[in-house]
């Protein structure tokens, strides 16, 4: 059996907010890896550094020491403009928010992200649709997120985030705003998708009841990466 | 243009409403003055530059038809006679009159600059008679059409001034000065109606010459001969009286065209400022989402001017639909809109739109996508 491509590592990452007496260490000298159709769930406690991991994978911040690549690229050094290339084509994010545009509807969410690699020959409406329809919204494929409950809103970021085809999901605090059974069942949803379409998903929460979706738990605990599970 | 830019801006459309309304507002103030000044400059000048005369002598220190203190001796015209490139020469008496139509209260006096010519030569008479006959005879006037749309004076009517009367018995066009309007009588006519005295003193004359292109070189002779007197050609005369009226209204007029301008850039900056904050976190996302900053300017900078667009066409329907009707209830309010002024009012909007874009941009190159992350 072939060794699945890492998607996603980060070695001895640290960063540091601040400096000198006001310095504060978010993450400390972490280590982690993420493969193709993995799903990694990172478990803390607020304040952990949960958030932190999640933007320095995401090339939204850079890491004081270490390095992060992504699809096997070194993105720790890059410009903001090669940086937003990279999450533009290789990475979507989830946030526990759902961060929906409010003056757009489901459809044009999702469609504004497309990107031309996902395409395959479709528009990017046709593949927001599709995407929408496989997440059961295709009857609200027209409704603005304030007419969508939370549940669906979360599909519709689901549906968003799998349109730009990344190789990388990361995933934050997703069932947060979320009752335990439509939590649950989007967790469900998610992985199932993401794991069908190949994806390495990264999920940070400190929700214990999604533990049974991921297919490895660790744990973070004042920036320092903890024991497997 | 962008979906998310249409997408914002026709979201809210109060504000929409309120951002376009002030552009249009602006637009329209800005408009509606220029082409009012452009219609003043117009009227300002229109009797003088039609007169058919080459040049117009004037006393020393003359500078405009309406406010002339030119006094010149009646022999002036006949040494004018006798240079060898003039074809005709003839006398004018021009002042400001206050007049009051019999039977009406006497505040309900209006002004008229009353012009005495020589019916004989016709030069400096009514441009073109509308109703009524021309040229006036003894103690009888020919007013300009906008006294008689303005005063309600019709033919027949008697015009008083003290103890002395005119009778009106025509109407002519192209005298109207927005503030007075010429009335046209006899040289003798003037003298007896304005108790001159001497009576053979004259404001201008007027000298139409054989070869009209040698009117610049015999003026400059004329004056280095004759040091009192001064000699404009129609078109420069029409220009001083132009500047002599309305040079003191532009002053106040650029004042207004800037607080105009600052008005409408304001409303829309501020709206456009107060959408891209109330955006702030969805900017935000769209970095997140790997949008460029570029592409952010582009969503901001397509509001701006499409509000602005919106704002200029309702501001300049405003100006085509209003302006008729104002000119008909207020007679002063005389509009010329040029094309080259809107061209002009386009130039602004569009430095307005910019203008008003430039602060929520670098606002927008600020956005840090992280905070997205924060509940």
């Amino acid at each position: 059996m072939a060794t699945p491509e890492t998607i996603l590592s980060l070695e001895g990452v640290t960063k540091v907010y601040g400096s000198a007496e006001r310095a504060v260490t978010a993450l400390s000298d972490v280590t982690l890896q993420a493969h193709a159709g993995e799903v990694v769930l990172v478990m803390g406690p607020s304040g952990s550094g949960k958030t932190t991991l999640l933007t320095i994978a995401g090339a939204l911040l850079r890491p004081t020491r270490g390095t992060v690549h992504v699809c096997n690229t070194d993105i720790t050094r890059m410009g903001e403009s090669d940086l937003a290339s990279i999450r533009r084509e290789k990475v979507a994010f989830i946030y526990q928010s759902f961060n929906l545009l409010e003056a757009l509807t489901a459809l044009e969410n999702v469609s504004l992200v497309t990107t031309q690699r996902a395409l395959n020959g479709a528009t990017p409406q046709e593949r927001a649709k599709e995407m929408l329809d496989t997440l059961g919204l295709g009857n609200r494929l027209n409704s603005l997120p304030k007419h969508l409950s939370d549940g669906e809103k979360q599909r519709v970021a689901i549906a968003r985030a799998l349109a730009k085809n990344p190789a990388l999901m990361l995933v934050d605090e997703p069932t947060a705003n979320l009752d335990a059974k439509r939590g649950h069942e989007v967790m469900e949803l998610l992985r199932q998708k993401a794991l069908e379409m190949d994806k390495a998903v990264v999920i940070v929460s400190h929700d214990h009841r999604i533990r049974d979706i991921a297919d490895r738990v660790v744990q973070l605990e004042d920036g320092r990466l903890q024991a497997e599970s | 243009m962008l979906l998310v830019a249409r997408k914002n801006l026709f979201s809210e459309r109060i504000r929409l409403a309120i951002s376009v309304g002030g552009v249009a507002l602006s637009v329209f103030l800005i408009g509606i003055l220029l082409s009012l000044y452009r219609g003043w400059d117009e009227k300002v000048g229109e009797y003088v530059e039609m007169v058919p005369a080459d040049l117009w002598v004037a006393a020393d220190g003359t500078t405009d038809f309406i406010q002339a203190a030119s006094v010149l001796p009646d022999s002036v015209g006949t040494q004018l006679r006798f240079l060898p490139e003039t074809d005709t020469v003839s006398p004018l008496i021009t002042r400001p009159v206050r007049m009051v139509k019999a039977g009406d209260d006497p505040d309900d006096g209006f002004d008229v600059q009353l012009v005495g010519y020589d019916p004989a030569i016709g030069l400096g008479g009514p441009l073109a008679v509308v109703a009524g006959k021309s040229p006036p005879g003894p103690g009888e006037i020919v007013i300009d059409k906008v006294t008689s749309d303005r005063y309600g004076v019709e033919i027949g009517d008697r015009l008083l001034r003290g103890a002395e009367s005119l009778t009106v018995v025509g109407k002519s066009s192209g005298g109207d000065f927005v503030f007075t309007q010429v009335g046209f009588v006899t040289l003798e006519t003037a003298v007896e109606f304005l108790r001159l005295d001497p009576e053979s003193q004259r404001t201008f004359f007027l000298i139409t010459l054989g070869d009209p292109s040698e009117a610049e070189a015999l003026a400059k002779r004329v004056e280095a001969r004759a040091p009192d007197i001064v000699l404009f050609t129609g078109e420069e005369f029409a220009d001083e009286t132009r500047q002599r009226i309305l040079g003191n209204i532009l002053p106040m007029l650029i004042v207004v065209l800037i607080v105009a301008f600052v008005v409408g850039l304001s409303v829309a900056g501020l709206t456009i400022y107060t959408a891209t904050v109330e955006k702030s976190r969805e900017y935000g996302i769209l970095k997140a989402e790997g949008f460029t900053n570029r592409f952010l300017y582009r969503v901001v900078i397509e509001q701006s001017l499409v509000t602005s667009a919106l704002g200029f066409v309702l501001g300049v329907s405003l100006i085509i639909f209003i302006a008729p009707f104002a000119q008909r209830l207020v007679p002063q309010f005389v509009v010329f809109v040029r094309w080259q002024d809107i061209l002009g009012i386009t130039g602004a909007t569009l430095l307005m739109a910019l203008i008003a874009a430039f602060i929520p941009v670098r606002r927008l190159a600020h956005i840090d996508p992280v905070t997205v992350f924060k509940g």
